[in-house]
């Protein structure tokens, strides 16, 4: 997949700029706050809507501005489409593809990205939400039927969660066997790709890392043994924990068990990374684990996603640093912010952005 | 608004508390009454005025009707080995319209929503368990196919399954006579899980 241009308008601070990019390597240098992980973001927004960190459309409306709207080119195979999305104060979103209106999922159906950045960290670090989140946004890449799963389970679980706030309603909640019936879906889905994952990024770690293990282990919050993998026995196991935890979810008033309440391990050399890891090593996790999708995405899709790398040399020594480019070999593009010159980078198959006073400069 | 027709004025006020009609259409609405012959706004007073006093609820299936039981439930051709199971009286309408189905409906009035204040309660679903007797083989479920839709049939499901009756759902899938290459991909894997040997 290549976006091969862009144009930005009323984006974070660029106010009005276009760039044409090349296939292979796209590095953009600039002092801190410059702007290059803003154009990283509006990239990642172009193919799937989203920020990458998170970020809500209002926050990234360029300041004194009521409109955002960005535009690109994407090449996937010999097809080119065109893409816009545009977010106004108001609230109002709109996503074209090829003038066509289009819904979000429609993004993901057709396009994928994998970004890295200095907030990914939190998968390892942050709540559990934060691992989640991993899981939900390229899973969903993955498979369109997931994020729908997904959002079908959100809509049930507020249901839900309705219910048992209006406790004058006796009896059983009218929405468990929903809540039920997609959440194992979901809980299957999510054991399958962790699977897969675990194996990848486990690979990506010992040879960036010369050889320390990582173990990523998931942790669904509806009780299940280690080898499940049967959509009956996950519908069983969660009826069971609901049924258990009934009396506390009255008093609570909230859903205590399902997806929304799953969470990742992760183990270094066999010890919890959340509490053993230095930064250094978090971040190489990190960087092991969005490779793991990286591939995962690239084998089912048949097609190389984007990959957007932000600053991913911080708090990397020189070994780990020249094992890592030496994996970008493999991408069909990339795209690459750092604010000091790395000498490894010095080839000439790259082309090279100079993004200062608010504009994208070609080297 | 118009303060020398105060008649008008509460003519439009009423005509936006319709869905779907603001302030302007009703303005319309009202404007082209006043210009229509006298006997013809009449006939729309009449016909609200009628569907107010004569339509009711029918006792058995909760369909919307001017005799009880409605002309569905008093029809002896009907079988009534099979049920099938409707959100709103609209459905029914629409589902009748299908060839292939002569059996008896349900009207539930809705569906399950507690975020709107509608639980289980709210909706005539023990009227419906009431109905399940020896006769009954089948009860088919065809709620809308959207979460609510979805979770109402679920739980039906679960308390019709220990009455001894088959409970179906109604198929997800292509609309007849689209093309396969504008479904989305949701649509199409459902309809593929439920495909079926010819």
């Amino acid at each position: 997949m290549i976006v091969s241009s862009i144009k930005l308008t009323s984006f974070r601070n660029f106010e009005n700029v276009s760039a044409i990019f090349s296939d292979g390597a796209n590095i953009f240098f600039g002092k801190n706050g410059a702007g290059k992980s803003n154009l990283l973001e509006a990239i990642f927004l172009t193919l799937l809507g989203k920020s990458p960190r998170g970020a809500r459309d209002a926050v990234m409306v360029a300041e004194g501005a009521n409109f955002y709207r960005v535009e690109g080119e994407v090449r996937t195979g010999k097809q080119t489409q065109s893409v816009a999305i545009a977010y106004d104060t108001g609230g109002r979103k709109k996503i074209t593809i090829d003038k066509t209106p289009s819904r979000n999922s429609g993004l993901f159906e057709r396009f994928s990205a994998v970004s890295f950045g200095p907030t990914d960290l939190e998968i390892l670090s942050g709540p559990p939400s934060k691992r989640r989140e991993y899981i939900n946004i390229y899973l969903s890449q993955a498979s369109a039927k997931h994020l729908s799963y997904l959002s079908d389970y959100h809509k049930a679980l507020e249901q839900r969660n309705a219910f048992l706030r209006q406790n004058e309603y006796g009896g059983a909640n009218p929405y468990d066997e929903m809540v039920i019936e997609l959440g194992s879906q979901i809980t299957l889905q999510r054991k399958l790709f962790l699977e897969i994952i675990s194996g990848d990024a486990g690979e990506y770690h010992a040879n960036i890392s010369d050889g320390q293990n990582l173990k990523t282990a998931y942790t669904p919050s509806v009780e299940l043994n280690d080898d499940f993998g049967d959509i009956k026995l996950i519908k069983l196991q969660f009826e069971k924990t609901i049924g258990r935890l009934k009396e506390r979810e009255k008093i609570l008033q909230t859903s205590l068990v399902g997806p929304h309440r799953d969470d990742i391990d992760f183990y270094i050399n066999g010890r919890p990374a959340r509490t053993h890891a230095s930064q250094g090593e978090m971040r190489t996790a990190a960087i092991a684990l969005k490779l793991a999708v990286f591939d995962y995405l690239k084998r089912i899709q048949k097609i190389s996603p984007l990959l957007l790398l932000d600053e991913i040399f911080a708090e990397l020594d020189i070994s780990r640093r020249r094992k890592l480019i030496d994996s970008f070999g493999q991408f069909e593009q990339l795209f690459l912010t750092t604010a000091t010159d790395i000498p490894e980078l010095a080839s000439n198959e790259r082309k090279k952005f100079v993004i200062e006073n608010n504009s994208i400069n070609p080297e | 608004m118009f303060k020398s027709a105060e008649s008008v004025e509460r003519l439009i006020t009423q005509l936006s508390r319709l869905p779907g009609i603001g302030r302007k259409s009703a303005g319309r609405l009202a404007f082209y009454l006043l210009k229509i012959p006298k006997e013809e706004a009449l006939e729309l007073a009449q016909a609200i005025q009628d569907i107010k006093e004569k339509v009711g609820f029918c006792a058995i299936c909760n369909n919307i009707s001017e005799s009880d039981p409605c002309h569905i439930c008093s029809d002896s051709e009907r079988r009534n080995d099979v049920i099938c199971v409707v959100e709103e009286a609209v459905d029914l309408a629409a589902l009748d319209k299908a060839e292939g189905f002569g059996g008896r409906y349900h009207v539930l009035g809705g569906r399950i929503s507690p975020l709107d204040g509608i639980g289980p309660d709210d909706l005539k679903i023990k009227e419906l368990l009431a109905r399940i007797d020896d006769k009954v083989k089948e009860v088919i479920i065809a709620t809308n196919p959207n979460v609510e839709g979805e979770a109402t049939a679920l739980y039906l499901a679960k308390l019709l399954k220990p009455l001894g009756v088959k409970v179906t759902r109604i198929a997800r899938g292509l609309p007849v006579g689209s093309d396969l290459e504008y479904a989305d991909g949701v649509t199409l894997s459902r309809a593929l899980e439920g495909r079926q040997e010819i």
